[in-house]
Protein backbone atom coordinates (compact mmCIF):
# COMPACT_ATOMS: atom_id res chain seq x y z
CA UNK A 1 0.00 0.00 0.00
CA UNK A 2 1.41 3.59 -1.17
CA UNK A 3 2.55 5.58 1.98
CA UNK A 4 0.37 8.27 1.35
CA UNK A 5 -2.64 6.29 1.10
CA UNK A 6 -2.03 4.62 4.55
CA UNK A 7 -4.93 4.65 6.97
CA UNK A 8 -5.00 6.26 10.56
CA UNK A 9 -4.73 2.81 11.84
CA UNK A 10 -1.59 1.84 9.72
CA UNK A 11 0.22 4.80 10.63
CA UNK A 12 -1.08 3.61 14.49
CA UNK A 13 0.62 -0.32 13.81
CA UNK A 14 3.98 1.24 11.92
CA UNK A 15 4.64 3.35 14.54
CA UNK A 16 3.89 0.68 17.15
CA UNK A 17 6.17 -1.44 15.67
CA UNK A 18 8.91 1.07 14.92
CA UNK A 19 8.57 2.69 18.58
CA UNK A 20 11.02 0.49 20.36
CA UNK A 21 13.37 2.56 22.06
CA UNK A 22 14.09 1.65 26.05
CA UNK A 23 16.22 3.10 28.46
CA UNK A 24 19.84 2.40 28.98
CA UNK A 25 20.12 -0.17 31.44
CA UNK A 26 22.67 1.90 33.77
CA UNK A 27 19.08 4.26 33.77
CA UNK A 28 17.22 0.80 35.02
CA UNK A 29 19.99 -0.32 37.17
CA UNK A 30 19.54 2.74 39.04
CA UNK A 31 15.84 3.46 39.06
CA UNK A 32 15.57 0.03 40.69
CA UNK A 33 18.23 0.34 43.30
CA UNK A 34 17.25 3.53 44.34
CA UNK A 35 13.15 1.86 44.64
CA UNK A 36 15.15 -0.79 46.93
CA UNK A 37 17.01 1.41 48.84
CA UNK A 38 13.61 3.19 50.00
CA UNK A 39 11.48 0.60 51.45
CA UNK A 40 14.86 -1.03 52.92
CA UNK A 41 16.67 1.65 54.67
CA UNK A 42 13.52 3.79 55.88
CA UNK A 43 12.27 2.19 58.69
CA UNK A 44 8.53 1.78 58.47
CA UNK A 45 6.44 4.78 60.18
CA UNK A 46 3.99 3.07 63.11
CA UNK A 47 1.07 5.27 61.91
CA UNK A 48 -2.34 4.37 62.43
CA UNK A 49 -2.82 2.13 60.01
CA UNK A 50 -0.16 -0.10 61.19
CA UNK A 51 -2.72 -1.51 63.83
CA UNK A 52 -5.33 -2.52 60.53
CA UNK A 53 -2.23 -4.67 59.56
CA UNK A 54 -1.86 -6.52 62.97
CA UNK A 55 -5.50 -8.17 63.19
CA UNK A 56 -4.08 -10.80 66.22
CA UNK A 57 -3.26 -7.77 68.63
CA UNK A 58 -6.78 -6.99 68.66
CA UNK A 59 -8.01 -10.64 69.25
CA UNK A 60 -5.14 -10.72 72.13
CA UNK A 61 -6.75 -8.00 73.84
CA UNK A 62 -9.94 -9.36 73.28
CA UNK A 63 -8.87 -12.92 74.59
CA UNK A 64 -7.30 -11.15 77.75
CA UNK A 65 -10.15 -9.35 78.67
CA UNK A 66 -12.42 -11.68 78.85
CA UNK A 67 -10.10 -13.34 80.91
CA UNK A 68 -10.06 -10.91 82.99
CA UNK A 69 -13.91 -10.55 83.41
CA UNK A 70 -13.87 -13.95 83.90
CA UNK A 71 -11.76 -14.03 86.53
CA UNK A 72 -13.65 -11.30 88.09
CA UNK A 73 -16.76 -12.60 88.15
CA UNK A 74 -14.93 -15.82 89.99
CA UNK A 75 -13.95 -13.58 92.51
CA UNK A 76 -17.09 -12.05 92.92
CA UNK A 77 -18.67 -15.37 92.73
CA UNK A 78 -16.66 -16.62 95.77
CA UNK A 79 -18.58 -15.92 98.64
CA UNK A 80 -18.46 -13.85 101.69
CA UNK A 81 -19.73 -15.84 104.25
CA UNK A 82 -21.93 -13.44 105.38
CA UNK A 83 -22.78 -11.65 102.55
CA UNK A 84 -24.87 -14.28 100.35
CA UNK A 85 -28.54 -13.28 99.73
CA UNK A 86 -30.07 -16.83 100.43
CA UNK A 87 -28.64 -16.69 103.81
CA UNK A 88 -30.44 -13.82 104.54
CA UNK A 89 -33.55 -15.00 102.95
CA UNK A 90 -33.28 -19.09 104.51
CA UNK A 91 -31.94 -17.63 108.35
CA UNK A 92 -35.30 -16.23 109.90
CA UNK A 93 -36.80 -19.33 108.72
CA UNK A 94 -37.36 -22.18 110.58
CA UNK A 95 -36.40 -24.70 108.77
CA UNK A 96 -33.31 -24.05 109.01
CA UNK A 97 -32.77 -23.96 112.72
CA UNK A 98 -32.85 -27.92 112.29
CA UNK A 99 -29.38 -28.31 112.90
CA UNK A 100 -29.90 -30.85 115.99
CA UNK A 101 -32.81 -33.00 114.52
CA UNK A 102 -30.83 -35.44 112.28
CA UNK A 103 -28.86 -37.82 113.72
CA UNK A 104 -24.84 -36.69 113.42
CA UNK A 105 -21.78 -38.28 113.69
CA UNK A 106 -19.94 -35.14 114.26
CA UNK A 107 -20.27 -31.66 114.76
CA UNK A 108 -17.98 -29.40 113.58
CA UNK A 109 -18.47 -25.43 112.66
CA UNK A 110 -15.43 -22.85 112.42
CA UNK A 111 -12.44 -25.22 113.53
CA UNK A 112 -10.67 -27.27 111.02
CA UNK A 113 -11.53 -30.43 109.58
CA UNK A 114 -12.49 -33.39 111.99
CA UNK A 115 -14.10 -36.46 110.42
CA UNK A 116 -16.99 -37.20 108.67
CA UNK A 117 -19.72 -34.80 110.54
CA UNK A 118 -23.29 -34.17 109.26
CA UNK A 119 -24.77 -30.66 108.86
CA UNK A 120 -28.13 -29.73 108.23
CA UNK A 121 -29.16 -26.84 106.39
CA UNK A 122 -30.61 -25.72 103.08
CA UNK A 123 -29.06 -26.21 100.05
CA UNK A 124 -28.41 -23.21 97.82
CA UNK A 125 -27.03 -22.65 94.01
CA UNK A 126 -24.85 -19.60 93.85
CA UNK A 127 -23.23 -20.17 89.73
CA UNK A 128 -21.79 -23.25 89.62
CA UNK A 129 -21.35 -23.74 93.04
CA UNK A 130 -23.37 -25.50 96.55
CA UNK A 131 -24.02 -23.92 99.69
CA UNK A 132 -25.36 -25.87 102.64
CA UNK A 133 -27.02 -22.75 104.69
CA UNK A 134 -27.42 -22.71 108.57
CA UNK A 135 -28.05 -20.03 110.92
CA UNK A 136 -24.72 -19.87 111.85
CA UNK A 137 -22.99 -19.92 108.48
CA UNK A 138 -23.00 -21.61 104.92
CA UNK A 139 -20.73 -24.19 103.73
CA UNK A 140 -19.47 -25.14 100.27
CA UNK A 141 -19.60 -28.25 99.47
CA UNK A 142 -17.50 -30.32 97.12
CA UNK A 143 -17.69 -33.84 95.38
CA UNK A 144 -21.20 -33.26 94.65
CA UNK A 145 -23.34 -35.69 93.61
CA UNK A 146 -24.51 -35.33 90.01
CA UNK A 147 -28.24 -35.05 91.22
CA UNK A 148 -27.68 -32.51 93.73
CA UNK A 149 -29.64 -30.16 91.92
CA UNK A 150 -33.21 -32.32 93.23
CA UNK A 151 -32.25 -30.97 96.71
CA UNK A 152 -32.50 -27.38 95.55
CA UNK A 153 -33.49 -25.04 98.57
CA UNK A 154 -34.48 -27.94 100.70
CA UNK A 155 -33.66 -28.77 103.91
CA UNK A 156 -30.89 -31.52 103.77
CA UNK A 157 -28.62 -33.00 106.09
CA UNK A 158 -24.78 -33.30 104.23
CA UNK A 159 -22.47 -35.83 105.49
CA UNK A 160 -18.84 -34.97 104.25
CA UNK A 161 -15.42 -34.42 106.13
CA UNK A 162 -15.03 -30.82 106.81
CA UNK A 163 -12.17 -28.72 105.77
CA UNK A 164 -11.35 -24.81 105.94
CA UNK A 165 -9.51 -23.09 102.40
CA UNK A 166 -9.55 -19.60 102.96
CA UNK A 167 -11.84 -18.69 105.90
CA UNK A 168 -14.66 -20.43 104.07
CA UNK A 169 -16.10 -23.92 105.70
CA UNK A 170 -15.69 -26.66 102.71
CA UNK A 171 -17.55 -29.70 103.15
CA UNK A 172 -16.55 -32.64 100.83
CA UNK A 173 -19.82 -34.26 100.41
CA UNK A 174 -20.13 -38.19 100.67
CA UNK A 175 -23.72 -38.40 101.51
CA UNK A 176 -26.91 -36.13 100.82
CA UNK A 177 -30.14 -36.88 102.63
CA UNK A 178 -33.16 -35.55 104.17
CA UNK A 179 -32.99 -34.36 107.78
CA UNK B 1 11.06 -40.38 15.07
CA UNK B 2 10.92 -36.88 16.14
CA UNK B 3 6.81 -37.45 15.66
CA UNK B 4 7.04 -39.65 18.24
CA UNK B 5 9.47 -37.49 20.88
CA UNK B 6 7.07 -34.58 19.98
CA UNK B 7 4.02 -36.57 21.27
CA UNK B 8 5.83 -38.19 24.16
CA UNK B 9 6.41 -34.79 25.18
CA UNK B 10 3.43 -32.94 24.54
CA UNK B 11 1.97 -35.96 26.67
CA UNK B 12 3.96 -35.85 29.43
CA UNK B 13 3.51 -31.84 29.21
CA UNK B 14 -0.67 -32.76 29.66
CA UNK B 15 0.18 -35.23 32.36
CA UNK B 16 2.47 -32.58 34.28
CA UNK B 17 -0.21 -29.93 34.15
CA UNK B 18 -3.10 -31.96 35.18
CA UNK B 19 -1.03 -32.82 37.96
CA UNK B 20 -0.25 -29.34 39.06
CA UNK B 21 -4.37 -28.04 38.26
CA UNK B 22 -5.20 -31.17 40.50
CA UNK B 23 -2.43 -30.56 43.12
CA UNK B 24 -3.04 -27.02 43.14
CA UNK B 25 -7.27 -27.52 43.82
CA UNK B 26 -6.53 -30.11 46.25
CA UNK B 27 -4.61 -27.65 48.57
CA UNK B 28 -6.27 -24.52 47.42
CA UNK B 29 -7.71 -24.06 50.99
CA UNK B 30 -4.19 -24.07 52.78
CA UNK B 31 -2.47 -21.82 50.15
CA UNK B 32 -4.01 -18.89 48.71
CA UNK B 33 -3.66 -19.43 44.89
CA UNK B 34 -5.06 -17.37 41.95
CA UNK B 35 -6.49 -20.29 39.84
CA UNK B 36 -7.45 -17.62 37.15
CA UNK B 37 -3.83 -16.95 36.10
CA UNK B 38 -4.16 -14.85 33.01
CA UNK B 39 -5.31 -12.09 35.49
CA UNK B 40 -2.03 -10.04 36.39
CA UNK B 41 -1.92 -7.63 39.52
CA UNK B 42 -3.63 -4.23 38.58
CA UNK B 43 -0.98 -0.83 38.59
CA UNK B 44 -2.77 0.38 41.01
CA UNK B 45 -2.55 -2.60 43.52
CA UNK B 46 1.29 -2.83 42.95
CA UNK B 47 1.46 0.67 43.49
CA UNK B 48 0.03 0.20 47.22
CA UNK B 49 1.88 -2.95 47.54
CA UNK B 50 5.09 -1.21 46.69
CA UNK B 51 4.00 1.09 49.81
CA UNK B 52 3.58 -1.07 52.38
CA UNK B 53 7.33 -2.22 51.61
CA UNK B 54 6.89 -4.71 48.51
CA UNK B 55 9.87 -3.39 46.49
CA UNK B 56 9.21 -6.76 43.66
CA UNK B 57 5.95 -5.15 43.03
CA UNK B 58 7.64 -1.44 42.04
CA UNK B 59 9.78 -3.98 39.54
CA UNK B 60 6.51 -4.68 38.06
CA UNK B 61 5.06 -1.63 37.59
CA UNK B 62 8.38 -0.24 36.20
CA UNK B 63 8.90 -3.01 34.00
CA UNK B 64 5.23 -2.28 32.76
CA UNK B 65 5.54 1.56 31.82
CA UNK B 66 9.01 2.06 31.56
CA UNK B 67 9.28 1.86 27.23
CA UNK B 68 6.55 4.40 27.37
CA UNK B 69 7.74 7.02 29.77
CA UNK B 70 10.76 7.14 28.03
CA UNK B 71 9.63 7.53 24.86
CA UNK B 72 7.19 9.80 25.69
CA UNK B 73 9.82 11.96 26.77
CA UNK B 74 12.02 10.55 23.83
CA UNK B 75 9.86 12.25 21.15
CA UNK B 76 8.94 15.52 22.91
CA UNK B 77 12.98 16.18 23.57
CA UNK B 78 14.30 14.28 20.39
CA UNK B 79 17.63 13.76 22.79
CA UNK B 80 18.23 10.40 24.53
CA UNK B 81 20.17 11.96 27.71
CA UNK B 82 17.64 14.16 28.39
CA UNK B 83 14.60 11.92 28.00
CA UNK B 84 16.58 9.45 30.25
CA UNK B 85 17.29 12.17 33.00
CA UNK B 86 13.47 13.39 32.75
CA UNK B 87 12.34 9.65 33.05
CA UNK B 88 15.05 8.88 35.74
CA UNK B 89 13.58 11.98 37.91
CA UNK B 90 9.70 10.78 37.05
CA UNK B 91 10.32 7.20 38.82
CA UNK B 92 12.13 9.08 41.71
CA UNK B 93 9.08 10.78 42.18
CA UNK B 94 7.01 7.44 42.26
CA UNK B 95 9.24 5.99 44.46
CA UNK B 96 9.03 9.24 46.82
CA UNK B 97 5.40 9.17 46.91
CA UNK B 98 4.33 5.51 47.09
CA UNK B 99 3.46 5.67 51.14
CA UNK B 100 1.25 8.96 50.41
CA UNK B 101 -0.17 7.02 46.90
CA UNK B 102 -3.78 6.48 47.05
CA UNK B 103 -5.75 5.11 44.56
CA UNK B 104 -8.25 8.27 42.93
CA UNK B 105 -7.37 7.45 39.55
CA UNK B 106 -5.85 5.00 37.46
CA UNK B 107 -2.26 4.74 38.01
CA UNK B 108 -1.15 5.35 34.35
CA UNK B 109 -3.01 8.65 34.11
CA UNK B 110 -0.86 9.27 37.23
CA UNK B 111 1.90 8.98 36.03
CA UNK B 112 1.90 10.54 32.84
CA UNK B 113 0.30 13.36 34.46
CA UNK B 114 3.59 13.88 36.56
CA UNK B 115 5.62 13.08 33.35
CA UNK B 116 3.32 16.20 31.49
CA UNK B 117 3.99 18.83 33.87
CA UNK B 118 8.01 17.87 34.57
CA UNK B 119 8.22 18.00 30.76
CA UNK B 120 6.33 21.54 31.37
CA UNK B 121 8.97 22.31 34.12
CA UNK B 122 11.96 21.11 31.49
CA UNK B 123 10.55 23.96 28.84
CA UNK B 124 10.25 26.31 31.15
CA UNK B 125 13.73 25.79 32.98
CA UNK B 126 14.96 26.02 29.82
CA UNK B 127 13.91 28.85 28.26
CA UNK B 128 12.19 26.68 25.54
CA UNK B 129 9.95 28.55 23.39
CA UNK B 130 6.93 26.09 23.01
CA UNK B 131 5.05 24.81 25.98
CA UNK B 132 2.93 22.39 26.67
CA UNK B 133 -0.04 24.70 27.58
CA UNK B 134 -3.27 22.74 27.08
CA UNK B 135 -5.51 25.19 28.84
CA UNK B 136 -5.23 26.93 25.25
CA UNK B 137 -7.52 25.11 23.34
CA UNK B 138 -6.56 26.83 19.82
CA UNK B 139 -6.81 24.83 16.67
CA UNK B 140 -4.16 22.98 15.60
CA UNK B 141 -3.19 25.97 12.60
CA UNK B 142 -2.97 28.67 15.55
CA UNK B 143 -0.14 26.48 17.29
CA UNK B 144 3.20 28.17 18.18
CA UNK B 145 5.99 27.14 15.48
CA UNK B 146 7.52 23.47 15.83
CA UNK B 147 10.81 22.89 17.93
CA UNK B 148 13.36 21.84 16.17
CA UNK B 149 14.10 18.73 15.73
CA UNK B 150 17.87 17.56 17.37
CA UNK B 151 18.91 13.84 16.28
CA UNK B 152 21.46 12.70 18.16
CA UNK B 153 24.03 11.20 16.39
CA UNK B 154 24.32 7.82 15.47
CA UNK B 155 20.39 7.56 16.19
CA UNK B 156 18.68 6.03 12.97
CA UNK B 157 15.19 7.90 13.14
CA UNK B 158 12.48 5.84 10.75
CA UNK B 159 10.62 8.52 8.62
CA UNK B 160 7.68 7.84 10.66
CA UNK B 161 9.33 8.67 14.00
CA UNK B 162 10.98 11.59 12.27
CA UNK B 163 7.19 12.80 11.61
CA UNK B 164 6.24 12.12 15.15
CA UNK B 165 8.94 13.84 16.61
CA UNK B 166 8.09 16.79 14.02
CA UNK B 167 4.66 17.68 15.04
CA UNK B 168 3.74 20.36 16.90
CA UNK B 169 3.61 20.09 20.76
CA UNK B 170 -0.02 19.73 21.61
CA UNK B 171 -0.21 17.15 18.52
CA UNK B 172 2.53 15.38 19.83
CA UNK B 173 1.07 15.32 23.09
CA UNK B 174 -2.03 13.44 21.89
CA UNK B 175 -0.37 11.37 19.52
CA UNK B 176 1.92 9.98 22.51
CA UNK B 177 -0.81 9.70 25.21
CA UNK B 178 -2.82 7.29 22.55
CA UNK B 179 0.15 5.06 21.45
CA UNK B 180 2.53 5.56 24.37
CA UNK B 181 0.76 5.45 27.54
CA UNK B 182 -2.47 3.72 25.41
CA UNK B 183 -5.30 6.20 26.47
CA UNK B 184 -8.46 6.95 24.96
CA UNK B 185 -9.25 10.18 23.81
CA UNK B 186 -11.66 11.10 26.41
CA UNK B 187 -8.53 9.72 29.06
CA UNK B 188 -6.18 12.31 27.32
CA UNK B 189 -8.91 15.01 27.60
CA UNK B 190 -9.08 14.56 31.11
CA UNK B 191 -5.25 14.17 31.40
CA UNK B 192 -4.65 17.25 29.12
CA UNK B 193 -7.54 19.59 31.02
CA UNK B 194 -8.63 19.92 27.30
CA UNK B 195 -12.02 18.86 25.98
CA UNK B 196 -13.18 15.92 23.70
CA UNK B 197 -13.60 17.49 21.19
CA UNK B 198 -10.08 19.48 20.60
CA UNK B 199 -8.65 16.42 21.85
CA UNK B 200 -9.99 14.46 18.88
CA UNK B 201 -9.01 17.30 16.52
CA UNK B 202 -5.61 17.49 17.75
CA UNK B 203 -5.22 13.63 17.16
CA UNK B 204 -6.69 13.86 13.44
CA UNK B 205 -4.46 16.81 12.54
CA UNK B 206 -1.54 15.16 13.56
CA UNK B 207 -2.52 11.96 11.88
CA UNK B 208 -2.86 13.82 8.73
CA UNK B 209 0.16 15.53 8.95
CA UNK B 210 2.08 12.64 10.02
CA UNK B 211 0.71 10.87 6.58
CA UNK B 212 1.46 14.07 4.85
CA UNK B 213 4.91 13.95 5.78
CA UNK B 214 5.60 10.39 4.91
CA UNK B 215 4.28 11.31 1.83
CA UNK B 216 6.14 14.44 0.88
CA UNK B 217 9.39 12.27 1.91
CA UNK B 218 8.50 9.47 -0.68
CA UNK B 219 7.76 11.89 -3.14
Amino acid sequence: MPTHERSDSNISQDYQSLSKEQPSQACDNAILAASRRAVSSKPKAVNKSSWKNMPYLSAIAASLFVVVVMFAQQQQDTPDTPAIAPEAAVAPMSAILVEDSAPQLMRSTKKMSAPVSTVSGKLAQQGQQWFLITAQQSYLLENVPADIAQWSQQTVSVSGAQKMIDDQVVILVEQIQQP
Amino acid sequence: MRQVATRQTNYRQAVEQTVRVRYVEQHRHRYKVNLTMTEPISDEQLMLNYGQGDASAFEQLYLRHKGGVYRYFLRHTSRAEVAEELHQDIWMKVINAREGYQVSAKFSTWLYTLAHNHLVNYYRKHNKAQLLDFDDVAEPEDELPTLDVQLSQGRTVDKLLAQVEALPSQQKEVFLLKHEGGFSLEDIAELTKSSFEATKSRLRYAMKKIKEGISDAHS
